[in-house]
């Protein structure tokens, strides 16, 4: 079990390059979990308290609209990472995240791996730094999102 | 025609200002903006032979006339496909044609995709919106000489799920097995059961080598520049990338002066340019 | 061809004969206040004791009561009027019942143009390589400069706004006119001397009685040329131009002149050389239209229009548009500069930009400029 998740962390795209030894730091913060077709990972408003490594399946990110129920601003796949908002005060999920598809992810307590890089400095800035690029991508994509590139003109 | 065709079979008519009459055979509606038209050549002659890329000149009598690249399959003797999207006052009469209503063309012109270049390589073609347009007839190439390439895939964005330019193709694609199909969209409702996130997404999660591949990019220019960063990033370098531009043009021909960009005349040294010779056009602004 | 001397009585005769032939006599003459390239019919049309001054943003006439016909330097109007008009009509759209058709109809006009320049000519020249020499042809350029002869006459006269030697396009006349004269005013005397160049030149010779030149005409037409070239005050140094334009997109000049810059196009409405235009429907009444060519100008916002707004918004591109087509690109495109030195578009500027000024700036390094300077 322990193993497994080992050996899906080292191999994950977040994580690539990262010595054994600190991966296998965090393993104590990590557990397996699989969402069904249609299932609630976190909705928004609710304690962010993990985050998740995608390993298979699809999620979709989805904000409620009054007027025109949800509107899915981003589709996340297996290789992805789902969720920094465990990493930063106030620990609150901003969107809503439902399985697309039967979906596999591994786990992290995001309480546990904030105490593991308090006490673990260069895991903290690794986990920190690789956070930073993924939320740099989001941010590019989403301006590319929000100049409405293929919006009528004019 | 034939006359007007030179040795390297590219069309050179006596008069190339003058547009050849076509009639409207059949409309298809793509989107709440986009139109496909289908024509063809009212005497019958047949059409110059056109090359994935190439565009005409589309002429609505009484309003004027606009660059529209040919989407249609460049096998196909007698009928010209264009689609085109309703966004201005040319695009808009031409939108406005009904089957039997008469168009001028002129052309093909420009640059066309280099086809034979991408022989025995992984090909990357990357869309947007209503830039899937000018790719299609070269997906026809590679599909119609799928054993002369080695991996072959398409990622296409779109604005929304209802702005998907040929989704009943897509679909076709998407059953061939020897073709990865990626479609995204920029939002979506929870109906939608496909991905949602920018086309530039697409690029890293392809399972292809970017070692031996090439890739061909159409769309906004916002789109093209973001999706060639992300394919550098993802390995190719600026040789690989083939890019089509658009600009005001009033003739096809390099005589208007409209389309220039630096040195380049759009119309006849592109639309399609390599990237290592189109970077330039990106580091000044207002070029 | 051997150089000739055509008297003054003789001028006119030229000009009879070329008429006789069924040529259209283009020459210059005097025209609401300025010289005009227009229809002549006598040598008395000429623009005779008449001088132009001419400086940034400046133009007059001169009567400086000579007998000198061709004393001015460069007309507001370039023959491009002619061989490229403003408006041309490409063809007619018939609606007929169910149907449509194109129709073309070919003027054929055989213009003799009297008075081309040395930077004329080299204009008509750069023009030539954009219509006749591409992979595209334009017919009715082609077929209007075929049908026409060309009679260039040396300079005698500069402005202060000419700079044709430094950008090597005069003030000698180069190859490609079919009957080259220069006008010699030496002690009292006042005769051309006259050389053709080409058959059609020598057609026309046929019909006068020249008599042969001697080698003390040679060294009077050499001597009048080297006196025209030291007049040349303006320059432009096109060593390393086309490298400095192209890598300095961003210089501090193109803001200063772009505030100065009215966008208003004469520059390129008077350049002889520049060829951009837009095509336009001109519909009437009676269901026909009228399908247009007509000069167009890159500094013009909607030049660049492409649905939903101008890639050419501000003035300051529009204007290093211009200049670096005229100098840089120019190269890449057709082999030689797209500026003749003629002066006009530092005439005819409102506020009076000399792009001579403006090069001479953009040479110095971006980060030693000062503003104003």
């Amino acid at each position: 079990m322990a193993n497994f998740i080992a050996e899906q962390l080292s191999s994950h795209p977040i994580f690539q390059g990262l010595p054994f030894v600190t991966i296998s730091d965090m393993i104590g913060c990590a557990s397996e979990k699989t969402f069904s077709r249609g299932g609630t990972i976190f909705l928004e408003g609710e304690n962010a308290n993990n985050c998740f490594i995608l390993l298979s399946g699809s999620v979709d990110l989805s904000i409620h609209t009054h007027n025109k129920g949800p509107i899915v601003i981003q589709s996340l796949n297996g290789g992805d990472v789902l969720g920094w908002s465990w990493l930063f005060s106030p620990f609150i999920w901003h969107f809503d995240a439902l399985a697309k598809e039967k979906t596999n992810a591994i786990q992290l307590d995001g309480q546990c791996i904030r105490k593991k890089c308090k006490e673990n400095p260069e895991l903290g800035f690794e986990l920190m730094n690789r956070f930073s690029k993924i939320i740099m991508e989001r941010l590019n994509a989403t301006r590319l999102q929000l100049v409405d590139m293929y919006g009528q003109p004019g | 025609m034939d006359n007007q065709v030179n040795t390297q079979g590219y069309y050179r008519p006596q008069l190339p200002m003058l547009p050849t009459v076509f009639r409207v055979v059949g409309k298809i509606k793509e989107t709440h903006d986009t139109w496909t038209l289908e024509l063809q050549n009212v005497d019958k002659t047949p059409l110059p032979s056109f090359h994935p890329g190439q565009f005409n000149m589309l002429y609505a009598s009484g309003v004027g006339e606009i660059p529209i690249s040919i989407s249609g399959n460049f096998n196909s003797q007698d009928t010209l496909v264009h689609t085109i999207r309703d966004v201005g006052m040319v695009s808009h009469a031409l939108c406005g044609l009904n089957t039997g209503d008469f168009v001028g063309v002129r052309g093909p012109f420009g640059t066309a995709w280099p086809m034979n270049k991408l022989e025995r390589k992984n090909v990357i073609v990357v869309g947007g919106g209503i830039g899937l347009a000018p790719l299609r007839p070269a997906i026809y190439h590679l599909l119609n000489n799928r054993d002369d390439f080695e991996r072959v895939a398409i990622a296409y964005g779109a604005r929304g799920p209802e702005e998907i330019l040929y989704p009943n193709q897509i679909m076709e694609w998407r059953s061939h097995l020897d073709l990865m199909v990626r479609v995204t969209v920029d939002a979506a409702s929870a109906s939608w059961q496909g991905q949602v996130g920018v086309v530039t997404t697409l690029i890293p999660r392809l399972n292809i080598d970017p070692a031996n591949a090439a890739a061909l990019v159409c769309g906004p220019e916002i789109m093209i520049r973001f999706a060639v960063r992300e394919l550098l990033q993802f390995g190719l370098t600026p040789d690989d990338i083939w890019i089509s531009m658009e600009r005001n043009m009033k003739c096809g021909i390099g005589f208007c002066g409209h389309c220039q960009l630096g040195s380049k005349f759009i119309c006849k040294d592109g639309p399609v340019f390599n990237f290592s010779e189109a970077e330039q056009f990106f580091k000044i602004k207002e070029l | 061809m051997e150089l000739k001397v055509l008297q003054l009585d003789q001028l006119n005769d030229l000009i009879q004969v070329l008429i006789m032939d069924d040529y259209q006599l283009i020459g210059p003459k005097v025209k609401d206040g300025v010289i005009s390239y227009d229809s002549i019919k006598s040598s008395s049309e000429l623009p005779i004791g008449i001088i132009d001054h001419q400086s940034p943003g400046k133009y007059a006439l001169q009567n400086i009561q000579s007998s000198r016909f061709f004393g001015y330097t460069v007309s507001p109007y370039s023959w491009k009027k002619y061989l490229y008009p403003p408006v041309q009509s490409l063809f007619k759209v018939n609606r007929n019942g169910k149907g449509i058709s194109f129709e073309v109809t070919n003027d054929e006009p055989r213009y003799a143009f009297l008075g081309v320049r040395g930077c004329e000519l080299n204009a008509i020249k750069i023009q030539d390589k954009i219509f006749l020499k591409g992979n595209y042809i334009d017919p009715n350029y082609k077929r209007r400069r075929e049908l026409s002869m060309i009679i260039a006459v040396e300079c005698f006269n500069t402005c202060e706004t000419c700079f044709c030697d430094s950008v090597g396009s005069g003030p000698e006349i180069p190859d490609g006119a079919d009957i080259v004269l220069t006008e010699i005013f030496e002690d009292g005397d006042h005769y051309f001397l006259a050389r053709s160049e080409t058959e059609k030149g020598q057609d026309i010779f046929n019909h006068l009685k020249l008599n042969d030149a001697d080698d003390k005409h040679v060294l009077i037409k050499d001597a009048q040329l080297e006196r025209v070239r030291t007049q040349l005050k303006r320059r432009v140094q096109t060593t390393g131009l086309k490298s400095n334009l192209m890598a300095n997109p961003d210089h501090p000049r193109w803001d200063e002149v772009a505030e100065r810059c009215l966008a208003c196009s004469n520059c390129t409405m008077v350049c002889p050389t520049c060829f951009c235009m837009t095509v336009e429907d001109v519909n009437d009444l009676d269901g026909t239209t009228d399908r247009q060519m007509r000069w167009d100008s890159c500094f013009t916002s909607e030049f660049t229009y492409i649905h939903g707004g101008n890639t050419r918004e501000s003035v300051k591109s529009r204007y290093r548009q211009w200049l670096t087509h005229k100098f840089a690109s120019w190269q890449d495109q057709f082999d030689s500069l797209g500026c003749v030195g003629c002066g006009r578009c530092i005439t005819w500027c409102p506020p009076g930009i000399d792009i001579t000024e403006e090069l001479e700036a953009l040479s110095i390094p971006s980060n030693q400029y000062k503003k104003g300077e």
